[in-house]
């Protein structure tokens, strides 16, 4: 997402009323199947890294299309990631595993449009300003 | 008499030198140099000078354009749209009520926020 999420996240998150879960979409190949990975392995190590990592991809995408192992093994480290470990985990198998499984996931619900947003029961579909995540976010709050 | 000759000679020259002392020293503009001037301002526009009066004179009429309101006035579920854009294996969403009852609960996913937050925002996406 990023966009409307620093807003979310500073109105919403930061009070406690909306936690954000993120899920990937894995609809560019190997690009997207490499970089999903890459930040599931960051996560492995450090949740907040995660979505240190979460964020500059999304900041960044274009950088994805050509990026290869190093680019995210420089990433991680950057994020303070210990290499080794991360490097474990992305040449084992396990970050692109862990992606692939719920990127399965996802087409088995009928998830095929890119963004698409869960507001606790409403759906939303496609990027959307924050006055809009906003107003659903209120309708939802109990 | 010689004397009053000369004095009138004398007066006479020095009348004449200070006429010509007292012209003009710009150099005159002439015929040609003026329609160069004239000539070298460019053109406003094609329209006629009273054309443009006359439609300046006219009333102008108010916008009559309504803006609507960029956000629904209470949320729905918004239809699928088709500015969004469709995996690249093309399916159509059809997504389920499963789906929105999900709610993310996968230990695989990350999330940030209080996990006991009343409103959870489940978000598909990809980093590309």
């Amino acid at each position: 997402m990023l966009g409307a999420e620093p807003e979310i996240i500073k109105n919403f998150v930061e009070q406690g009323q909306v936690r954000i879960v993120f899920w990937p979409m894995l609809d560019h190949g190997n690009a997207s199947l490499n970089a999903h990975a890459a930040a599931d392995c960051v996560g492995r190590q450090n949740v907040d890294a995660f979505w240190q990592i979460h964020d500059q991809f999304f900041r960044n995408q274009d950088e994805l299309w050509q990026a290869d192992r190093d680019y995210f093994v420089n990433a991680a480290v950057a994020a303070g990631i210990d290499q080794g470990a991360f490097e474990a985990c992305y040449d084992g198998g396990t970050g692109h595993a862990a992606v692939t499984e719920l990127d399965s996931i996802r087409r088995n619900l009928g998830v095929f449009n890119r963004p698409t947003f869960t507001i606790n029961d409403q759906l939303l579909v496609g990027s959307q300003p924050f006055e809009v995540f906003e107003q659903y976010i209120l309708a939802a709050l109990p | 008499m010689k004397w009053l000759f000369v004095l009138i000679l004398g007066v006479g020259i020095s009348t004449g030198c200070g006429q010509r002392d007292t012209q003009p020293t710009a150099p005159p503009t002439s015929g040609a140099q003026a329609a160069e001037i004239v000539a070298t301002i460019p053109p406003t526009t094609g329209t006629p000078v009273d054309a443009e009066v006359k439609s300046a004179s006219e009333p102008v009429q108010a916008a009559t354009i309504e803006i609507p309101d960029p956000t629904p006035a209470e949320p729905t579920a918004l239809p699928l749209s088709a500015t969004t854009e469709p995996d690249s294996a093309g399916q159509q969403e059809s997504i389920s009520d499963e789906a929105i009852a999900f709610n993310g609960a996968y230990e695989n996913s990350y999330f940030r926020g209080a996990a006991d937050a009343p409103v959870t925002i489940l978000d598909y996406s990809d980093f590309l």
